[in-house]
Order: C-alpha cells, then structure tokens, then sequence
C-alpha cells in the first residue's frame, strides 16, 4: 500500500485513527501490527510472510534474555533476513551479471529472479540484523516481547523505506506506546510532516517525474538541454521523493509517540561529498558506519574502507552493475575530497555546495537508466552529437529553479516544529499553507506513483 | 497567545482553508455544469471541446439542458450504443428530439436522468431508452447525481432489492461507499479542475469535434469490413443484471406520469446476436426471462434487441450504424 494513494488516505489512515489511537495497552499493539501486515502484505501474501517469518526467527536467536548471545547467534540470527535478502535481490544478479558474463552460462536463472521484490526487504533486513547485533553488543540487554519487537520492526509507517531504525531511536516509545495519548500539541508537527511530505512527492517529484519520463525513454532524440533537464530534473525528483517518503513516515511515527531519526538534513546544501553523505538518508549512512565501517577498522583503512562501504552503499540500492559503479562514484568523490580537502576548501562556499551538488547530480543518472542507456544519455549530455530539438519549455525549468531552493534551503522537519508558534499571523498562515499543500496534493493524488525506494 | 489557543487558532484556519478550497472547486464544477452548450442557442464552441469533460460533467450538462429547455417530443435516453443518432437520423421533425444517451453510463444512469427530469416536468413526451444487451451486459458507471446527494433514493434501491431478494447485504451497502470513494477520487483531480478553468475562460480549449445541438455525437470511422474481433465480448455483469428488475420498476412509476417509455435491447452485428442466439447461457436466458417478465408485469414495454438489416457498416460489434437505428427507432414511435 502506498502512503500517496486513497486507498491508504481514504480508508486505511482513518481507520488506523479511529480504531489504534482509542485501544489501549496489548490490544493496541496486536491492532498495529496485523494494521501493519495489512498493509504491508498488499504487495503480495507471500511477502506478508517472509516478513512474518523473518521477525519470529530473529527474536527467536534474540529473545532469551537468560542467554548472552555469541557472534554465532548473530550469524544465525541474520541467517533468514539476510538469506530471503539474497534470494530476492541478489541471486539473479549474481547469476546473469557475474557468472553468465565469466561464462558460467550452464547456471540457470534462479526462479527469484523473475519475482516481485517485497517491499523494503533491505529496510527491513538491515533493521532486523542490527537488532541481533545491539544484543550481541550488550546495547539492548533486555530483549523486547515479541509483540513489541514485531511491531519494531513491522510498524507501516517505517516498513517499506525506512528511516532504519535503531532500537535505541524508538526504545522509550515501544515502551509507552500501550499507554500513549496523543496531546494536542502534537497535532501541528504531524500535520506539517504529512502535508508537507505529501506535497514534496505527490506535487513536485511526481510532476517533475511526468516531464522525465517521456525523454528518458526516448534517448535517440534527446537534445543536450533537455539531457540537462533530466540530469538536473533527476536529482531534484529522487530527493523530494524520498524526503517526502520519510517525511510521512516521521509523521506517523509521531501521531503514536515513536520519533524516527531524521533521513535528511538538506543534502544538497553539502558543501562536499563527506558532508553530503552526513545529510542524505542519514539512518543508512549510521547504519553502515556502525555496522560495517567501524568493524572494517574505520579510519585505519580510510580509502580501502570508504571503496568497501560504498560498494556495499551501491549493491544495497540495487541488484545492478550501474549500483554498483554508483557507488564506487561515490567512494570515489569521498577519498578525492579527502586528498584535496585543503585546495578545496579555499574555493567559496557557495563554489563548493553547487560543485557538490553537480557531483551529486551526476551520479543520480546511474540511478535512473542501465548501463546501456547511461552511455547513451552521457552521449547526450556530453558528446558532440546532440540529438533532437529541446522540447522542455521555460516553464518546466522555472520549475526545476523553484525546486533549488526548496531543496537547498527548506527543512521540514525544523518548520515542523516550530508549527503553531510565531504569533497569529504566523499561525493562521500556517493553516492555510497546510491545507494548500493537502489540497494540492489530493488534486494530484491519482496522478502519483510508488515511491523510489520502494524498489530497495 | 497560549500553545493550546494558537493550535486551535491553526487548526481552525486549516480546516476553513480546506472547506474554502473545496468550496471553490465545487463552484468551479457547479459553474461549468450550467453552461448552455446544447440546443439551438448552445455554445457551439464549448460543446466541441466537450471531449475534456469526464461522464458525469456530460451527463450533468444534458441534464440541465434538458431542464432549462422548453419540454421535448422526443428523448432518446443511453449510452454511446445510441448517443450517435441524430434528429435527422430519427427523422421525426418537425418535432422536439434530444438525445440525452452519454457513451460510459449504464442503464440505471439513463433511469435517474429520466427520473430528474420528471420531477422538473421536463420528461419527455415520448422516452426511448438503451438497454445494453442482456447477453453481454457491458460495464460502465452511474457518476451523476453526486451520490453524497442520492442518499435516499440509494437507501430505498437498497430496501428494494433486498425485498426481491436479488443482492446480498454486504453487496448493498459497500456499492455507495465504492461510489462515494470512485466520485471523491473523480473530483479531486488536478487535470480535471484545470479543465474546467479552461471550460470557463476559455483558453486552452480545444476542438474535439464532438457533440451537436441535438445531444448527439457523429458516428466514428465505420469499418469497411466487420472486423473478426466483432465477435468478442466481455463477460455479463450480474450486479447491474440483477437491478434490472427495479429499474423497470422506477420506469414504470414515470410511465405512470402520463409518459410513454419504451425500453429497447441494444442492437447487435446480426452475426453476433444469431451466434448469441444459437447458444444462449441458461443464466442469461434466465436473466431476460426475469427482465421482460417484469417489463409486462409493470406494463411496460420492452423490446428486444431487433435484427438490423442494413447495407452500412457496423463500427464494431455493438454500436450500430446510426441512421439504421434512427430508422428502427422511428418506426417505435407513436404515428
């Protein structure tokens, strides 16, 4: 189920409200998660239950709190996640992009190959291992319930693309969400997130994807401006997709007590590629620091270490080569930046946030085409033959100029908070700015798609 | 100012922000659905522009021609298996026809049309009306009247039917919400509002080449040669199948008004209705049984689908040539 449609506006959220919000104590957990399951589970039964079964096998290697658990009940632990993982996403890619091109050819494609992705089965995953790794680590010496540690990690709002949470991020919540009342206080910052989420995804990505679409799929004819356009128009719609995505999602996490870490921090106001990766979708960033970053021996081994990690960054997006090369690209600008930190920072500031931002943008396109069409569309982009006439007109570029400073400037999060404070002026403003941005939204609703990240 | 009063301060102008703007796009809708498009003083341009306007934006313009115009002769009532006929193709001047059929709507649409209109006195003296053919029972929507606005004649279709023992409960009562949630959903569309500010100022229209004065539509492209894929045809849908029985009902009650309604079977590519005919299903026999029973218990009359011999090709398997069934129609009409 998707957070932009009526189907979840119309009848799931309500109902989410009038029923959750009423319970109390156990029940109200039990309600939350078969709510969660249901939506979740309406991408397909069967990945209903290898979410089911995921959860029950972790805590089962996790939950005794009689029992200090060793690196081997980890490794058990992360055995199905990790394997249902491997099995969905990766294992037609090992076949068809590794073996088959060593001349394996005699391996066949593996049945999961031509199944649907569940949803967020790397969300999910990776929260479920990091949950058998705080254990281990002694960070959660007492083991959650299964119901409270089902709805950890099932909770909808979180599910299907994060923001990857920690058990230390909602710790204190689980444990007063059976007695939560929501304050009134409260409802401005929730309002904020949803509205302002929705409005990020469903008006501007969602517009700004219509324009793409049509010249992505038609590269032959691609005129170098409109190259320009989707390169720039790319970059702006991946971000506001996903900060919207993460948006609601805080929202919701919010109207039951639990505050999620924040995913953004205006990425592309970074004024360097380190720092850029310290604002975009923070929760992963922390999670392979701590995780993988830190274990490899972190700083001992930078360059070795930031080359592995953003491998791992790039393969955990997709199951493709141009992930991969994503996120050498990255791995790439990090250690450049850190050899020439000194000549670089002489530059001005504002020098270095747009440079960033073009670095930034540059490595989006792997994102949106294979490596066929990438070598075509940088053809488009940079070689000398440009294909057709530029159809984009000024409008859809006076677009994309409103959009940078949306991005660059524009927290959500902190106005959020704030919501409800300056004076009356300041606040009846606020009511009407929500309420366009939910108007606009609903007009544009039935013209949404699935967000990006649905797809990792 | 306090937390709490400044938060309901904020909440209040949210909620009178959002009650504004739906306010707007409804006066939006409202403003369009009054614009005089048909009819000999209609706006010729707008009408062929009528093509960016969804069914129910249709439906309601016809609806409220047909009660700001002088009462017709004539009123051919369905969808687009008879939107295509004419007045020229009835051949029926020098009296009063209008052609109210709007293609995507089924036939319960064509009975609450008919139904507002009587309550205007504007019903015309004569209705004809298009029943999509029992044996294929095509899909389509009822999207005007608002449903938020048809509670009461929702809630007595539903006593109604529950009394004849044709629907489940569960069935009854989810069909409003689904039609709440379809019309909500239809509404609340950006593209949609933009046209109807393109309706309104008139910019940005463009020529559609659709609808005449008379309510009718020219025929599309008519294939040289029946096509093989006439022949095809989707499975019956028995919910609507199963109001049959009701809505002749509700026909019957306008008959009562002094009306004269005659429901016709919509004519097949006489291929198709032999092949139809040769190996009709039990429950679609059933079905028409049930259907023409009622018509004759209610005293009214119901035809079925007639043979059209014509020399014109057929568009499809299902929409026939119009001036073959003008001529057809011409001949149920009263001398």
């Amino acid at each position: 189920m998707l957070f932009n449609s009526w189907l979840f506006l119309g009848i799931f959220l309500p109902a989410i409200l009038c029923i959750g919000l009423p319970l109390r104590g156990m029940a109200r957990i039990l309600f939350l998660i078969v709510a969660s399951f249901v939506f979740y589970s309406y991408s397909g039964l069967e990945h209903g239950a290898v979410l089911a079964a995921s959860i029950v096998w972790v805590h089962l290697w996790t939950g005794r709190p009689d029992r200090p658990l060793t690196r081997w009940h980890v490794a058990a632990a992360a055995l199905l996640p990790m394997g249902a993982l491997v099995y969905y996403k990766y294992l037609g890619f090992v076949v068809t992009g590794i073996l088959h091109p060593l001349g394996l050819t005699a391996i066949a494609i593996p049945a999961a190959a031509d199944k649907v992705l569940p949803a967020g089965i790397s969300f999910f995953a990776f929260q479920l291992v990091s949950y058998a790794i705080d254990r281990q680590r002694g960070q959660i010496p007492q083991p959650e319930r299964l119901p409270a540690f089902a709805l950890f990690i099932s909770f909808f709002p979180q599910l299907v693309a994060g923001p990857i949470l920690r058990h230390h991020d909602v710790a204190e919540g689980l444990k007063a969400l059976p007695r939560w009342r929501l304050p009134a206080e409260r409802l401005p910052e929730i309002i904020t997130l949803i509205a302002g989420g929705l409005f990020l995804k469903v008006v501007l990505a969602d517009r700004i994807a219509a324009l793409i679409a049509p010249l992505a799929a038609d590269l032959s004819h691609l005129s170098r401006p409109d190259s320009l356009f989707v390169l720039f128009g790319y970059s702006f719609q991946i971000y506001f997709d996903f900060y919207g995505y993460s948006l609601i999602a805080i929202g919701l996490g919010l109207i039951f007590g639990l505050r999620f870490p924040s995913n953004f921090r205006l990425p592309y106001a970074a004024a360097n590629p380190r720092d850029f990766w310290r604002r975009w979708h923070i929760t992963l960033s922390y999670w392979i620091r701590d995780y993988l970053y830190l274990p490899l021996g972190g700083n001992r081994h930078y360059v070795r270490n930031i080359i592995i990690i953003f491998a791992v960054c790039g393969l955990w997006h997709g199951a493709g080569w141009n992930f991969v090369v994503w996120g050498l690209y990255h791995a790439m600008l990090v250690t450049g930046y850190h050899l020439l930190r000194q000549p670089w920072q002489n530059i001005p500031v504002r020098l270095q946030v747009f440079l960033t931002f073009l670095l930034v943008s540059a490595g989006w396109s792997l994102f949106l085409f294979d490596f066929a069409d990438w070598a075509m569309f940088a053809g488009r982009l940079v070689g000398p033959a440009a294909g057709g006439e530029a159809v984009i007109g000024p409008w859809p570029w006076l677009l994309l100029a409103a959009c940078l400073p949306v991005s660059m400037a524009v927290d959500v999060e902190a106005l959020a908070r704030r919501a409800c404070t300056a004076g009356r002026a300041g606040t009846m403003l606020w009511g009407a700015g929500a309420a366009g941005m939910i108007y606009a939204s609903l007009l544009y609703l039935d013209l949404s798609a699935a967000f990006i990240y649905f797809r990792f | 100012m306090s937390d709490r009063i400044s938060i309901r301060t904020g909440l209040g102008t949210l909620v009178a922000a959002l009650l504004l703007l739906a306010a707007l796009s409804l006066t939006l809708s409202g403003t369009v659905r009054r614009l005089p498009v048909f009819g000999p003083d209609g706006d010729a341009r707008l009408r062929q522009a009528m093509t960016r306007l969804t069914v129910d934006d249709t439906i309601a313009l016809k609806a409220n021609h047909g009660r700001t115009a002088p009462r017709y002769d004539i009123g051919l009532f369905g969808n687009s298996r008879s939107v295509a006929v004419s007045h020229s193709d009835l051949g029926v001047a020098p009296s009063r026809f209008f052609n109210f059929s709007v293609g995507g709507t089924v036939f319960e649409q064509s009975v609450t049309l008919a139904e507002h209109l009587a309550r205007d006195g504007k019903l015309p003296g004569t209705v004809l009306i298009s029943l999509d053919n029992v044996d294929i029972g095509f899909f389509g929507t009822i999207g005007w009247p608002s449903v938020f606005t048809s509670l009461p004649r929702i809630a007595d279709d539903s006593v109604l039917i529950r009394r004849m023992g044709h629907a489940s409960l569960p069935r009854i009562a989810a069909e409003p919400v689904r039609m709440a949630l379809d019309q909500v959903k239809a509404f609340m569309n950006a593209d949609r509002q933009l046209d109807y500010l393109r309706f309104l100022t008139g910019i940005g229209l463009e020529d559609g080449g659709r609808y005449r004065a008379d309510g009718s539509v020219p025929q599309g492209h008519l294939a040289a040669q029946p096509a093989a894929d006439m022949i095809r045809f989707p499975a019956p849908n028995p919910y609507h199948l199963d109001h049959l029985a009701l809505y002749v009902h509700r026909l019957a009650r306008l008959q009562a008004q002094g009306r004269r309604i005659i429901v016709y079977e919509s004519p097949l590519y006489p291929p198709l209705l032999r092949e139809i005919e040769q190996g009709r299903k039990p429950e679609t026999a059933a079905l028409r049984q049930r259907l023409f029973a009622a018509c004759h218990a209610e005293g009214l009359t119901c035809l079925p689908a007639p043979v059209l011999q014509t020399a014109t090709p057929w568009p499809d398997c299902c929409h026939a040539p119009a001036a073959a069934l003008g001529r057809f129609l011409h001949d149920l009409l009263p001398l």
